[in-house]
């Protein structure tokens, strides 16, 4: 079996993920108490008499029992009709991709540079185990996942922003300003970036290293490295070739199913930074209870997270050589 | 002379041949303390439980008496660690705080235990179809995103807030301490000791209860003390986003009241329930790494 197959079989595989996510949102909207359609009439700051409601109830579908419901959803979904936000009064599609690419710069740039930068440190604090490189950054990686990282993302903005003034404490672009070039509008865009980006960075690294590190301790310990060295092979080819690649196996799985966790975070941290991505939106249509908004939402945010399974299941088989295709 | 060297070195054998569930205790107790940062965390969790406790109890304000001083004064002022810009007792409201993030990070892992306990034992003993089930069902709720869900719930439940976290937490939390339960139990279900245990007509529960899950209780101690800091962090996030009752005490909710005063005239109100978050949950993660190193088992960290 090739690698395409075994992509194919694990796609299949993966599908009832999105079922699952989105119906549990669907279920935990529905038993809420609370009616969909007095929120949306009050967001409209109409007045509506009982029979007009009853009416509406009914063409929602709202009188239906949960489970009917859920497929009448489906029934849209499948039509493309995602229909019109309560609290925007947009079309939820067009409200939903503004704010993609905004999320997925912060998590794409974190993921590679975290992955980078736990994997050299995990390296080299694992081969000097209890030297005082390793001390350092095990204490460092220690508090970077002790912190609450929104607490921290607090006090860079006072430092950063509030007292030094050297960086812009909110969102993706300096309002009102006239950019003579392109490249002052990216520089601008830059400057916006860099505080929430380090803080995702920073405690993300500290989840990585941690992995890396005790994975990376686990292989060095192994019969098949002492052979290696045993040979004479030379300690970097030792270290990079033959220890690294199956140290790496577990972080692989660990990072690419690890969306779901990382999205939870950013929807924290760019609450703090007032970044408007998919994240600040969650929160914002959660707490407006703007149910059709958040039931698209689900759904980008069901498909992100099977993306990532699919990637992890895939780079595994790449770097795994012992992975028979079944 | 003789005889009595002889039973002498009988006993000596029989020390070594039946380890008691009380040597057993004291090796794992012995290394823990030769830990500094295994003491140091423990000392935190003992310290914080013990505010989280009797605190609330002796402070002199609770959450809802303004103005006991001027707003916003300054720590270590004439009030210890200052007032709010509602001229609360800062000392005071971190205290009741210790036992709103105590409560929910006790209560969530407590469900967690309780289901990962029950699905781990069953799944790993029985195996077969019954495994295969429920561990699929346990990779499905694996790939749920837990944060965004209980941002979800809480918006959704308002009134019955810090239960719902509790709740939420406890149904999303229990499949990675459920794998573990399950790995253990398939390996020491065909150990000697369970066949000898059987074949003198111990039944299933006895089994399953007196000697497998004695012998699984390390890795799931470890497990849940690591686990219990995530479950502050939620509880500290979400009510940190707005979805708490303003006016209770709660390191997140006081980190949200005070992030307007930051830059300016009250830094302390978002910065101490910080601290505390970092402190109490540094504490479990310094323990837990401690135990496990003492109880000799290894666990992976975790992501949802």
């Amino acid at each position: 079996m090739t690698l395409v197959t075994y992509t194919i079989r694990r796609l299949i595989v993966i599908v009832p993920t999105f079922f699952l996510i989105t119906l549990v949102i669907f279920t935990i909207i529905h038993l809420a108490p609370g009616d969909p359609v007095s929120i949306m009439v009050g967001t409209l700051g109409a007045k509506i008499k009982p029979e007009e409601k009853e009416q509406m109830i009914q063409d929602f579908g709202l009188n239906e029992p949960v489970h009917v419901q859920y497929v009448l959803w489906l029934g849209r979904l499948f039509r493309l009709d995602l229909g019109h936000s309560y609290a925007y009064h947009q079309p939820v599609v067009k409200l939903i991709s503004e704010r993609i690419p905004r999320t997925l710069e912060l998590m794409l740039i974190t993921e590679v540079i975290s992955l980078a930068l736990a994997v050299v440190l995990g390296v080299v604090c694992a081969v000097k185990q209890y030297s005082l490189t390793d001390g350092v950054f095990k204490l460092g990686a220690l508090v970077g996942y002790s912190a609450p990282s929104f607490w921290l993302g607090l006090l860079a903005l006072t430092v950063f922003a509030g007292m030094l003034n050297w960086l812009p404490s909110f969102g993706v672009q300096t309002p009102g300003a006239t950019f003579p070039t392109i490249f002052d509008a990216w520089f601008d865009h830059l400057k916006h970036l860099i505080l929430p980006l380090t803080i995702l960075i920073f405690g993300w690294v500290a989840y990585l290293f941690r992995l890396v590190r005790s994975s990376m301790l686990e292989v060095l310990s192994q019969d098949y490295i002492t052979t290696a060295r045993a040979k004479g092979l030379k300690e970097r080819i030792v270290i990079y070739k033959h220890a690294l690649r199956n140290a790496l196996l577990p972080v692989v799985t660990y990072e690419g199913y690890s969306i779901g966790f990382i999205l939870g975070g950013a929807a924290v941290i760019e609450t703090v930074f007032s970044w408007p991505g998919l994240g600040k939106f969650w929160v914002d249509v959660a707490a407006n209870r703007d149910y059709p908004t958040l039931m698209a939402l689900s759904i980008i945010v069901a498909l992100m997270i099977m993306l990532g399974n699919l990637c992890a299941d895939i780079a595994y088989a790449i770097v795994d050589p012992r992975i028979r295709y079944d | 002379m003789n005889s009595r060297l002889n039973a002498k070195s009988e006993e000596r054998t029989e020390e070594v041949h039946k380890p008691s569930r009380a040597t057993q205790l004291h090796i794992v107790w012995r290394k823990l303390k030769a830990s500094k940062l295994a003491v140091f965390g423990g000392t935190i969790v003992l310290a914080v439980s013990v505010v989280a406790l009797i605190g609330p109890l002796i402070v002199p304000y609770g959450p809802h008496d303004m103005y006991i001083a001027e707003p916003l004064r300054p720590p270590f002022s004439e009030v210890w660690l200052g007032t709010d810009d509602w001229g609360r007792d800062m000392a005071s409201l971190l205290v009741i705080g210790a036992r709103t993030s105590l409560y929910v990070g006790f209560g969530a892992v407590l469900l967690e235990a309780a289901l990962g306990l029950a699905i781990g034992m069953i799944a790993g003993y029985f195996g077969g179809l019954i495994d295969e089930v429920l561990m699929r069902i346990a990779d499905a709720v694996l790939t749920l995103p837990t944060l965004m869900l209980l941002i979800i719930a809480v918006a959704m439940f308002k009134m019955s807030g810090i239960n719902v976290i509790i709740l939420v937490s406890g149904l999303l939390g229990w499949p990675l301490l459920a794998r573990v339960v399950r790995s253990e139990f398939l390996t020491l279900k065909e150990t000697t000791f369970v066949e000898a245990a059987r074949s003198m007509g111990a039944g299933d529960w006895r089994i399953i209860l007196r000697h497998i899950l004695p012998n699984a209780m390390a890795s799931i101690i470890v497990l849940l003390t690591m686990d219990i800091p995530w479950y502050i962090f939620y509880e500290a996030s979400l009510t940190f986003l707005g979805f708490g009752d303003p006016t209770a005490a709660s390191w997140g909710i006081l980190m949200e009241h005070g992030r307007r005063f930051l830059s300016s005239q009250g830094w302390w109100i978002a910065a101490f329930p910080g601290l505390a978050i970092l402190v109490t949950s540094l504490g479990f993660n310094l323990f837990g790494d401690g135990l496990r190193d003492a109880l000799d088992v290894t666990i992976r960290a975790r992501a949802e």
